[in-house]
């Protein structure tokens, strides 16, 4: 079981992550949360990393898999993340990837404007 | 929950269960230990660095079917470094790939997501995010020290 929440704003999907960590024990729960939602039809979707204090390669892979589902269909933002993990994404060039903002309200605004 | 050997304040010596529950104690008690030394941003580089090597035993470990056996961490800080070294019976890494490891390892083409791999980034940001890697294997007896240097003052 991960512990996340949902909401939808202004037609976006916002997935709030609400686990302290993101790492090889819970990251296919992670990765099934992401696609489930992509299956249900989501096409805009926020990954809220708020209250996430770090993540591993094993999370990254779920949102890189996420990111090849989605593909075309629409976009994946993530929203918030710390400094250590912000320093992992940029190690990891995921600032290719994803678009990656400072807080869920501009990632939201993001998607729907 | 990770067991502590080491007498307080001289390092830690953690033996740790081979299960990916251990992982997340492990790596936020040596952490802990690195924020003595280190800002947060490179103690969070230990902590990832560490969980991937972690990673890596635990699954290569159920490949070689020694579920029941334990893996050794220690961690001590010394000479303007500090140091944590991972004691295993299974191959941590594969022997000589950390050594082909750089910069580029991480790149991938942005405009093609088919592309893009879903695994193994672990070893890379071993790599990149400590200052030395070292790979012993003796026997059966596979040992991962890693290095990061401590800010001068």
């Amino acid at each position: 079981m991960l512990k996340s929440s949902e909401q939808v704003r202004d037609r976006v999907l916002v997935i709030s992550i609400n686990e302290p960590r993101l790492e090889a024990n819970n990251a296919p729960l992670f990765r099934q949360i992401l696609l489930d939602r992509i299956e249900d039809g989501y096409q805009q979707i926020v990954i809220d990393l708020r209250n996430v204090q770090f993540i591993d390669s094993s999370a990254l892979g779920a949102m890189i898999s996420a990111v090849k589902r989605m593909a075309a269909l629409g976009s994946i933002t993530l929203a918030a993340p710390n400094a250590a993990i912000s320093r992992l994404l940029e190690l990891t060039r995921m600032s290719k990837v994803f678009p990656i903002t400072q807080t869920v309200d501009e990632a939201v605004l993001r998607h729907a404007g | 929950m990770p067991v502590d050997l080491a007498a307080e304040n001289s390092g830690l010596h953690l033996v740790v269960a081979r299960s990916l529950d251990a992982i997340g104690p492990t790596v936020m008690k040596v952490r802990d230990f690195a924020l003595a030394y280190m800002n947060e941003i490179s103690a969070a580089e230990v902590e990832l660095a560490l969980a991937e090597v972690l990673t890596n035993s635990i699954k290569h470990g159920q490949a070689h079917a020694r579920e029941g056996t334990n893996i050794t961490v220690m961690a001590e800080a010394a000479d303007g470094w500090l140091t944590v070294e991972v004691l295993d019976n299974v191959p941590v890494a594969p022997v000589g790939m950390f050594e082909l490891i750089t910069e580029d390892s991480l790149d991938f083409d942005p405009q093609d997501l088919e592309s893009i791999p879903e695994s193994g980034r672990g070893l890379a940001l071993i790599v990149l995010t400590m200052d030395e890697v070292l790979l012993n294997v003796v026997a059966d007896h596979f040992s991962l020290r890693m290095r990061k240097k401590l800010p001068t003052h």
